[in-house]
């Protein structure tokens, strides 16, 4: 199977939100807990070998590798009823078991020691696979693995598999609360800028934003890990969806992430997903149409990023791709367009053409739905720079008081100085710069005039 | 003397009424006691039996028991065939009248010996106008050679007169030849048997083996498969006038059919469950007329009886035994050969419906096509169409053992009703495919309709080449930017500006292209294929005509064509140039990096790029022009989509 896609799930977060991406997949593809075919799923034509291969008694197993420096989340993961579903091999728990205690350094270092250990086990699925398009990372942003071991590999990915695809789903942390990790602003602004030099595409999910769509869009008092995490793989589900079914395009991820991203550092993408509902189903009232999922992607409070109320006024989309699927009179595309445009429902960035690309894709035909349609967002827009600088305040905060920096200065990339820090912090605020550049209309001699 | 007149009468002249060497029967010169005046009245009488004796010999010509084999060709110089057997059946049954006629006269004149000259002009005059009229029908068929059917058409002329008698007469004759049409016609609309040995009918079977196939020997060797495409046609220089065209192409319909569950439904045998159903049918008429076939065989009788022609009658007929055909025919390839499903395969390989397949696809052929076809480049891109579909684990299914991809050298652009998607010089050009169309969806399937569906898939590939390519660029882009990020430094100005043109580049060229395609997915293909299956659910609901179906699915295909602009030259040659722009621009990209002076990259690209917007602006200003001028509501929702933002327009 050529464009194999191979995940990587680093930390507590990418390895839970990878867990529910793992469970909807089977759901979706008609695969039992433990990578038996169903039997009523033996004759589709889904593309199922894009993300799992078959062993040899013809079981179907991820094409995922479960990182963590701690076994409290794999291990529940082996505790489950997919227990057998993974790859034994690929799992990698560290030998002291100690985590990264929420230290990005710690994290990063933790990388150069086991990432021959790590490297064994990526190279093998790459080996075994035909033709690799890519890699597919989830982790967090603020915690120490997935930011700190997540930002290694990054880094390592890059030299080793140059060709391959780099796409992230980073989970950014809840800047409402007070977090019971201090150095989170630290560790998402080392992370970043990974993010920025090393991955070619980046979808942001938000933890502020999915926090608030719980509350308020799904009526959830106090949002659980689990109903979150349930959005995350529906989102990433959604996302993949015209991989893993035949269909005229978008059949492989440089097709669906390309044209979203106009230059390299404007790779962060935002999501929106609408219908939204929890497992207490909500009998939804309303037929839905193409033209009420397009709709409902374009408000901002379907974004699965929380930028603040300066969206509408001098930002705008850089590219837009939704994903439609169920049961659509395609004949309808053309109709919500022309409705969108006529209502000035999305700005456009004013330095070249834009559009709303549609792509059509299938439904599971496994998993039912209340919904005759459902639509994933892909956006580009340019108030994501709202995120950035969120963080960069914290970071700021934080960093002119020098606060919380001695466990820092215990490994080696800090004990002398912190440039690394003030690097990174640069490098965002190169990438804020750019964000907000593009939404005027010279961005195109942006860069002549930065530099 | 008047029974030598009337021997003369009868086709036997004597010595006083001479038969000239012209044929013309006269009154010898220098009898005596003749008066002027009587010898004129005499001659005048004597037309009929010049007339008379023409007929005589027009008869026994066309008549004779024996015909030699080889021998198709009268001494008239016509083809002999039952149609002028009848005719001239029919001639010897008018000319009946005449002869007791003279025998009366003769009895009169025998009784009554003073009965003057006048009498047997006065017996014998209404026979003037027949004889003549029955004399220009035969100069007719005689000088237009007409053949078959073509008789009935003389006939038809002839019988527009307003004497009574004569047209009577001709009706009688036409009648005769008409029991001929109705037998072949019985035969062919109720078996779907052509009974035509001398090839008279107005439907006729074509025997041309259809074009490229004999470029691969190994296709023969599939029985099931249908190479004989269009068997029957009309045969439009036969088909009397008074017969409509439509009317003529049911009957063609209807015989093709029965011909299709009659013949050749015996050797052809379905796939599982349906098999025994259909062998059933086919092995046994009565089901397929549903029994009805004793009431469509008495209504032809009926027909064959009346006197005259009446065309309502006749189309009321046919279109009865029509719609039971049709439906039947219906029922064959929705129901038992699974239209709806082989549609859809259709569209994942010559619409591309299988996308993936296609990309991996390009990858493996892009080698092998680069250059212009050699002998085995045939070989080598259907060897990569498989190992594509084997690397995305499709060989088993079933369409590889029905598509395979061909390559046709250049004598293939006689279509020109097409415009060429590709330069002629390299195999994409060349490429196309082949479907082998499965027994009774070859009468939906025909040639014409695969050559269009090549067609769209030519360009269809086309986009999606152009597509892939600037998606690569993407890629070696993003990586190259690494390298940059890696060394710390931020570069200088100039490279800023040459690499923000070279993404630039790419990203309007991509946007272009995406939309491009996006527009085909949503609202040409799948807007078109939901239609189509739809009006296939609808007919199957009320009256399942088959013909609806074709239709439908022309429609299908034609609205396909003119929403790809393959049709429209002016767009699509545009088209092509910004999609040719962008390979340019590809080529460029990749090859870079492996260049020694990088120099002129920055001019090229440039070049390439003020050559692409101009093109797109020229492109936009094209399809505007052609949305206000033809209404057409495809090109707005084209132009909807590349000017989403109003970029271009404003």
């Amino acid at each position: 199977m050529p464009r194999e896609i191979v995940t990587l799930q680093i930390g507590q977060c990418g390895n839970q939100i990878g867990f529910e991406y793992w469970k909807q997949l089977c759901e979706e593809h008609g695969i039992r807990p433990d990578g038996i075919l169903q039997d009523f799923a033996n004759d589709g034509t889904d593309r199922k070998d894009v993300f799992f291969y078959q062993a040899d008694d013809d079981h179907y197993i991820p094409r995922a590798v479960l990182i963590d420096l701690e076994p409290r989340v794999v291990n529940s993961i082996k505790n489950s009823e997919y227990s057998n579903l993974y790859n034994p091999e690929n799992i990698y728990l560290s030998d002291h078991g100690g985590g990264a205690g929420n230290n990005w350094a710690a994290g990063f270092h933790a990388g150069e020691k086991i990432h021959e250990e790590l490297f064994d086990i990526i190279d093998r699925e790459a080996d075994g696979s035909d033709n690799l398009e890519g890699f597919m990372l989830c982790h967090s942003t603020a915690g120490g693995t997935g930011s700190g071991l997540g930002s290694y590999m990054l880094e390592r990915l890059n030299d080793r598999y140059p060709k391959k695809l780099i796409q992230t789903y980073s989970v950014f942390p809840n800047q409402d609360e007070v977090s019971d990790v201090v150095v989170q602003p630290y560790n998402t602004m080392l992370t970043l800028k990974r993010l920025t030099l090393h991955a070619d595409a980046t979808v942001v999910l938000d933890n502020t934003a999915l926090n608030t769509i719980a509350t308020e869009r799904l009526h959830i008092q106090n949002p659980s890990f689990s109903q979150i995490n349930k959005m995350v793989s529906t989102i990433m589900s959604a996302s993949t969806a015209t991989l893993r079914y035949p269909g005229y395009m978008n059949n492989d991820l440089i097709g669906l992430v390309a044209s979203l991203i106009p230059t390299p550092r404007l790779h962060f993408l935002m999501t929106g997903y609408t219908p939204l509902v929890t497992d207490q189903a909500l009998t939804s009232v309303r037929k839905t149409t193409v033209l009420d999922v397009m709709r409902r992607l374009l408000q901002p409070k379907n974004m699965m990023v929380f930028t603040g109320r300066q969206r509408m006024n001098q930002h705008c989309f850089i590219s837009i791709l939704n994903i439609i699927q169920g049961e659509i009179d395609p004949t309808q595309v053309h109709k919500s367009l022309q409705r969108i445009r006529e209502r000035k429902l999305a700005q456009f960035i004013p330095w070249g053409p834009a559009s709303i690309q549609v792509a059509l894709s299938r439904k599971s035909p496994y998993v039912p739905s209340a919904h005759r349609v459902s639509g994933l967002m892909l956006a580009n827009h340019t108030s994501i720079s709202a995120l950035f600088k969120r963080a960069s305040r914290q970071f700021d905060k934080l960093r002119k008081r020098e606060a919380f920096l001695e466990q820092f200065r215990k490994e080696d990339m800090f004990a002398e100085n912190l440039d690394e820090m003030d690097a990174s912090r640069e490098i965002v605020q190169q990438l804020t710069d750019e964000y907000e550049a593009a939404a005027t209309p010279d961005y195109l001699t942006w860069g002549e005039k930065a530099s | 003397m008047l029974h030598d007149l009337l021997f003369a009468l009868s086709g036997y002249p004597g010595d006083i009424f001479k038969e000239t060497t012209s044929g013309k029967v006269e009154v010898a010169a220098g009898i005596p006691n003749l008066s002027p005046n009587e010898t004129s009245a005499l001659n005048y009488l004597l037309h009929l039996s010049t007339r008379y004796i023409f007929f005589k010999k027009f008869i026994s010509c066309n008549t004779s028991a024996i015909t030699l084999p080889g021998q198709e060709v009268s001494s008239d110089g016509l083809k002999r065939g039952c149609y002028l057997k009848a005719f001239c059946s029919g001639l010897e049954h008018v000319l009946t009248p005449y002869r007791e006629c003279l025998l009366n006269i003769e009895k009169e004149i025998l009784k009554d010996l003073h009965l003057s000259l006048l009498f047997v002009q006065q017996e014998t005059d209404n026979y003037h106008y027949l004889f003549d009229a029955l004399y220009d029908v035969i100069t007719t068929i005689k000088s237009r050679k007409a053949h078959g059917c073509q008789i009935l058409e003389a006939l038809a002329r002839a019988s527009v007169c307003g004497n009574e008698f004569v047209r009577d007469s001709i009706l009688a004759i036409t009648q005769r030849c008409h029991v001929v049409m109705y037998n072949q016609l019985s035969s062919w609309l109720l078996h779907g048997i052509l009974i035509d040995r001398h090839l008279e009918f107005f439907i006729e079977e074509t025997f041309e083996i259809s074009r490229t196939n004999d470029t691969n020997e190994d296709e023969f060797e599939e029985t099931s498969i249908v190479q004989q495409k269009d068997k029957f046609q009309l045969r439009l220089s036969f088909l009397p006038s008074y017969i409509a065209p439509r009317v003529a192409n049911v009957i063609c319909f209807v015989g093709t059919s029965l011909h299709l569950f009659e013949s050749d439904g015996k050797n052809h045998t379905f796939g599982s469950t349906s098999c025994k159903t259909v062998k059933k049918k086919s092995s046994d008429l009565q089901s397929i007329l549903q029994g009805k076939d004793t009431e469509f065989v008495a209504d032809l009788n009926a027909l064959k009886q009346a006197k005259e022609f009446i065309n309502q009658d006749f189309e009321i007929c046919i279109d009865k035994i029509r719609s039971v055909v049709a439906r039947e025919l219906w029922e064959l390839c929705v129901e038992h050969a699974q239209l709806v499903s082989n549609l859809y395969m259709l569209k994942d390989f010559y619409l591309l419906g299988r996308g993936e397949l296609f990309l991996v696809f390009l990858d493996e052929a892009g080698p092998i096509l680069k250059n212009p076809p050699s002998r085995v480049t045939q070989h080598d891109v259907q060897q990569a169409f498989l190992r594509s579909a084997a690397k995305i684990q499709m060989e088993d299914e079933k369409p590889f053992d029905l598509f395979s991809l061909t390559i046709t050298q250049k004598q293939a652009n006689r279509s020109t009703s097409f415009v060429s998607v590709d330069k002629m010089d390299t195999g994409w050009a060349c490429l196309g495919m082949d479907f082998k169309v499965t027994w009774p969806l070859h009468t939906v399937f025909k040639p014409a309709v695969l050559e269009k569906y090549n067609h769209l898939f030519k360009f269809l590939l086309r986009v999606k080449r152009t597509q892939a390519a600037l998606q690569r660029i993407w890629l070696t882009q993003m990586e190259a930017r690494q390298g940059k990020d890696n060394s710390e430094d931020y570069p200088d100005s100039d490279d800023a500006t040459t690499e923000m043109l070279q993404w630039k580049c790419r990203r309007d060229m991509q946007y272009f292209v995406d939309n491009l395609q996006y527009y085909l997915q949503a609202d040409v293909l799948e807007s078109h294929f939901t239609r189509l299956l739809e009006k296939i659910r609808n007919t199957s609901e009320k009256q399942r005509d088959f013909e609806a179906i074709t239709t439908a699915h022309d429609n299908f295909l034609n609205a396909l064509l003119a929403q790809c602009f393959v049709l429209s030259n002016t767009v699509c040659s545009n088209l092509i140039e910004i999609l040719d722009i962008c390979h340019q621009f590809c080529e460029l990209m990749t090859a870079s990096p492996l260049l020694h002076s990088k120099e002129h990259i920055p001019q090229q690209v440039q070049e390439l790029w003020k050559l692409f917007s101009n093109k797109a602006v020229v492109f936009f200003q094209v399809l505007t022009r052609v949305c206000t001028h033809q209404g057409n509501p495809h090109v707005a929702q084209l132009t909807l989509r590349l000017d989403y933002n109003r970029y271009f327009s404003s």
